[in-house]
């Protein structure tokens, strides 16, 4: 990661940074930048550069880059778009290692500005500079400390690390950090991306000491590869955070029209996270909340949650949420449950959730939380208060604030209530405990350090398994595809392609006519399953084009022929290769497996329930390929035919096994002929434990 | 001299296409091409005025040194039977003769054109079969396609040539589609020759060719040009992005060479497009996309076109959309030419006539 570092100290913690396009004039652009880099106490050199002027803010003012003489680490441009690639080429020439361009007018105007982009990265290609931006806000440190950019302050000093898409977004938190107390290690926001984008951002940041917790808002990804790459490295080592915009059917037009590219698609950027350890949350004061928590908290052991209350409903509400975000109630050991039934009164309930009745003093609730602190059952502990006749809400939290900073399991408050725990609420803010209104916020925070706790400990396997296949075969099969100009599949050559990686498909002939037919069905046996046989028709049923149990020559003759003429009729354009002539497999649990070549993030691999309602049941989980054994059997275990799979009321299992090698065989292909762009075995009939499955109907498409 | 009457059944066989590259290869070869339409099928050109375009097609491209009216003495016009019907039918006869002889002078090979359909001009026993007997020519059918009932169409051409003794010198299978190579250089072509009837070469499709351009497309539409892209492309296949963003590419990427017909505020169904490299997008309803889905579609060279019609209209004019070679279209003039070398004994051919 050496990329990393330079970039860590080069551009977070430069020994020089050059203003190009500052000005004497307050409100302009290039002076806010300028006088934030003086005002907020950066240390290095700063050397401002514009032809008119001769002294900014008590700085010597410099015509040109080249004049100065010293080393660049860092140059600000903020000047025309025009004239940035001009400036941008005198950077190179002076060997400047980074530039932050400020300045918009880029691809986001339209053809000339995305012309001006492209010539703006060659330039920093050819010179090796790294660029941030265009069209960003610039970049802060709070500990060097540097602000090159806009913002209308110096965000609080903390150990989150912010990374924004859109700038507008970044300075509206800004401003809001300072009203909640929030501290940022690091600003940064990443305008158009046309060099450095989050992926380098969150390598970086896994190696800065002064950041705990990385919280990403993007909009789109822009490499997919290097994004998985890199995350999946930096989750290792601490959290990542992310808010995507753009996932709904219109937010993904909206983001079109204003990014003019497609993102790749809701699941595949949901998958691509979870598979890889981002956590991602909906709403912006999610992203905020969990933050509060993740840079002040240590991580829970595993999901086992006590709760405090003075109040029994509140209780109960926090109990139902932990159930709901997967948390479980710690069931206490003994000594703690002696503890608690010594101190507290008999009539409070001394188990989880532990109710210390609303008459509980500052004292009650500090014996109690001192009786809950060394028990291992408990992971993680939510102290829920609420303002009652004799409720001291902010002796209280004096109280145990002591308390809570002993303690080696993460806390969160829910302090409910209005005018009365204002007071509370500041005091644990200020403490840098993590205090919300309502109990579920309380719960839901826990619940995502959980979830990152099961991220970091989960062990990786590295065990490969590979399916022998017969790749030449299956490369014959697509290059007589792709001659005859078709980008669709027969079905008879996709099970073929199946069968070349082991998975077992049901014997299938293709007849062009009549005659062809009924040899075809009396070398395979009666009764057969006729199909439509034709790369234009995708959904065979719908038009009459699947006959199942056919028994007879007779039938087979007739049914050719009203399948064709059907065909014809409902498809005038399509192409009609004939009937393929299928052997009858025997019916049993149906399941679907299938892969679509996301955009962004190449294959996408599903699995779940099969049959025809497969569309309206939506029981289906997804991974992105490649995968190993361990990710297929936790994507099975996500659905819930998983446990139709495993047998219900007596009934014997299932080959689970076979439907793992199979996905296994699906994954392979397509990474084996990544021209496959979409496959889609439905129904996989899974036959009982030792039996094996059958690939019953498979469709496959190409795209070069 | 040698006279070869080329017939097909029915329009779009590529019969223009094949004459096109046969006289190419002719003249390469020395041979001095004559070429004749007795009977055309007229369409109005803003520039040339009524003409038959495949005329002044062959015209352009074989640097004849006659009229198109010299060329095409008769055009088919709407209710064309009343017309001829007040015309003395034996002058008409005289004419196409004289016209031919004016034609034929100094060359080696007159290639003559057959008329729209088989049965036109029967009234006046001017339909195909009798012009190849007027002009003593030998006759080669060519099929568009290949289907039982397109071979029948060949042999019932045989029988009635051969009722009047009028040598079918073959038959070529043009336009075939991949999956039919087999069936049509074994099945069909067997059975064809077991009832006299040589196949002379069976020329698989090349959309290339046949399929129409993202220039016809725009000549026709006549809308606003949003990207001037590759104009030069095929058009394969037409799709109204009216569907889901997801589903949108399924569809998309199950063809090349695609038209895309969508509103302009569909940004996602545009970038969709762009991202599986169609070959022109078409928006309808005047609505003018952001300019950054603009820009993505100009670095792929893919061209934009935005008209005022609704989708349903805009798909009604497209139905007129051929793919008709024009004289200016020097690529797809010298693909017919290539297509005739590797595919068709050409020699033979013309020694048999």
């Amino acid at each position: 990661m050496s990329n990393s570092n330079t970039l860590m100290t080069s551009l977070f913690n430069p020994k020089s940074v050059c203003v190009i396009g500052a000005s004497t004039k307050p409100g302009k652009l290039g002076y806010n930048i300028l006088e934030n880099i003086v005002k907020y106490g950066y240390p290095g050199r700063v050397y401002p550069v514009n032809p008119h002027y001769q002294n900014i803010l008590g700085l010597k003012v410099y015509s040109s880059v080249s004049e100065i003489d010293d080393e660049i680490d860092l140059a600000v441009i903020v000047i025309p778009a025009e004239a940035v690639v001009k400036v941008a080429e005198e950077c190179g020439v002076k060997q400047v290692k980074n530039i932050v361009v400020i300045s918009a007018g880029f691809k986001e105007t339209g053809k000339e500005g995305a012309e001006r982009e492209k010539a703006l990265k060659d330039i920093c290609e050819k010179y090796k500079m790294k660029l941030l931006g265009p069209n960003c806000l610039g970049v802060i440190d709070t500990f060097t400390p540097l602000n090159a950019s806009f913002a209308a302050q110096m965000p609080l000093k903390g150990n989150i690390a912010f990374i924004s898409q859109s700038g507008a977004l970044g300075t509206a938190i800004l401003d809001w950090s300072f009203k909640n107390r929030i501290g940022f290690s690091k600003v940064i926001s990443l305008g158009n991306k046309a060099d450095l984008s989050e992926s380098d951002f969150i390598a970086a940041l896994a190696e800065d000491v002064n950041t705990k917790v990385i919280l990403l808002y993007i909009e789109d990804v822009k490499d997919g590869d290097k994004f998985i790459e890199n995350l999946r490295k930096t989750v290792r080592i601490k959290p990542v955070l992310v808010l995507k915009s753009g996932s709904s059917a219109a937010g993904q037009r909206a983001a079109a029209s204003h990014t003019g590219s497609l993102a790749g698609s809701k699941i595949a950027y949901e998958t691509m996270f979870k598979q890889f350890g981002a956590l991602q949350v909906e709403t912006i004061s999610d992203l905020f909340n969990y933050a509060k928590v993740f840079s002040t908290q240590p991580l829970p052991k595993d999901n086992a949650v006590c709760i405090l209350t003075n109040a029994g409903g509140p209780g109960i509400i926090a109990t139902d949420a932990c159930e709901r975000y997967g948390l479980k109630l710690a069931s206490l050991n003994s000594e703690t449950l002696n503890n608690l039934r010594k101190q507290l009164p008999s009539n409070a309930s001394i188990y989880n959730p532990v109710d210390i009745l609303g008459d509980a003093q500052p004292e009650r609730y500090y014996t109690a939380l001192e009786a809950l602190k060394n028990d291992d059952n408990i992971s993680s502990i939510i102290i829920i208060l609420t303002p009652q006749a004799t409720t001291k809400p902010t002796e209280t939290v004096l109280k145990l604030i002591k308390l809570v900073d002993k303690l080696d399991k993460p806390v969160t408050f829910s302090i409910m209530g209005g005018e009365q725990v204002t007071e509370a609420k500041k005091i644990l803010s200020e403490n840098n405990i993590p205090v919300f209104s309502f109990p579920e916020d309380a719960v839901e925070s826990i619940a995502a350090l959980t979830r990152y706790t099961f991220i970091r400990e989960k062990k990786l396997s590295h065990r490969k398994f590979r399916i022998s296949a017969n790749k030449e075969a299956v490369r014959e099969i697509i290059k007589k595809v792709l001659n005859e100009g078709r980008r669709t599949l027969l079905s008879s050559e996709a099970c073929k392609i199946l069968g070349f990686y082991g998975v077992k498909t049901p014997k299938v002939y293709l007849a062009s006519n009549s005659d062809e037919a009924c040899s075809a069905a009396t070398e395979i046996g009666y009764p057969v399953t006729l199909k439509i046989a034709s790369p234009d028709i995708i959904h065979k049923s719908d038009v009459g084009g699947v006959a199942l149990n056919v028994k007879n020559e007779e039938d087979v003759r007739k049914i050719f022929i009203g399948m064709v003429a059907n065909a014809h009729k409902f498809f005038p354009n399509a192409r009609i290769y004939g009937v393929e002539v299928y052997e009858y497999v025997e019916k049993s649990r149906e399941v679907i497996i299938g892969v679509n070549k996301d955009l962004q993030f190449g294959h996408l691999l599903m699995f779940g329930l099969g049959g025809v309602y497969v569309n309206f049941l939506r029981d289906v989980a997804f991974r992105i390929v490649p995968v190993n054994t361990q990710d297929i059997d936790e994507m099975i275990k996500e659905t819930r035919v998983y446990t139709l799979l495993k047998g219900v009321r007596g009934e014997k299992p299932a080959d689970i096994d076979s439907v793992i090698k199979t996905i296994i065989a699906a994954s392979q292909l397509v990474q084996d002929f990544p021209v496959i762009s979409e496959l889609d075995v439905n129904p996989l009939f899974v036959y009982n434990k030792g039996e094996g499955c059958m690939a019953v109907d498979v469709k496959m498409s190409l795209y070069i | 001299m040698k006279s070869l009457f080329v017939v097909s059944w029915e329009g779009f066989s590529g019969k223009t296409a094949f004459i096109l590259g046969l006289s190419q290869v002719l003249i390469e070869n020395g041979f001095k091409v004559g070429y004749f339409r007795p009977i055309g099928r007229p369409q109005t050109s803003v520039t040339e005025g009524t003409i038959d375009p495949d005329v002044l097609l062959m015209k352009e491209v074989l640097k004849l040194p006659f009229t198109l009216s010299e060329l095409t003495p008769i055009l088919i016009e709407p209710n064309y039977l009343s017309v001829y019907a007040k015309r003395d039918v034996e002058k008409l006869k005289n004419m196409i003769l004289t016209q031919y002889g004016k034609l034929s002078q100094s060359s080696d090979i007159m290639i003559v054109e057959g008329g729209v359909s088989p049965e036109t001009m029967t009234a006046f026993k001017l339909n195909n079969i009798n012009i190849a007997e007027l002009l003593n020519s030998k006759v080669l059918a060519i099929s568009g396609g290949v289907s039982d009932s397109s071979i029948e169409k060949i042999l019932f051409y045989k029988n009635i040539l051969d009722m009047k003794d009028i040598p079918l010198v073959g038959a070529v299978l043009n336009q075939v589609p991949p999956h039919m190579m087999e069936k049509a250089e074994y099945e069909y072509s067997e059975l064809l020759n077991k009832n006299g009837v040589k196949v002379w070469g069976v020329i698989p499709r090349n959309y290339e060719i046949s399929s129409p351009t993202v220039r016809e497309l725009l000549e026709l539409l006549e809308g606003e040009i949003l990207v001037e892209g590759d104009i030069n492309r095929v058009i394969e296949k037409i799709f109204i992005g009216a569907m889901q963003t997801e589903s949108s590419l399924k569809y998309f990427r199950r063809s090349g060479n695609n038209a895309i017909i969508t509103g302009g505020d569909r940004a996602d169904i545009i970038s969709a497009a762009v991202e599986t490299n169609a070959s022109v997008i078409v928006l309808t309803g005047n609505m003018k996309p952001s300019e950054q889905v603009l820009v993505k579609a100009e670095e792929k060279n893919i061209t934009v076109v935005m008209v005022p019609q609704d989708t349903y209209s805009t798909v009604k004019i497209l139905e007129g959309l051929t793919g008709k070679i024009k004289p200016s279209d020097t690529y797809r003039i010298s693909l017919t030419k290539k297509m005739v070398y590797d595919h068709i004994p050409w020699r033979e051919l013309c020694d048999s006539i």
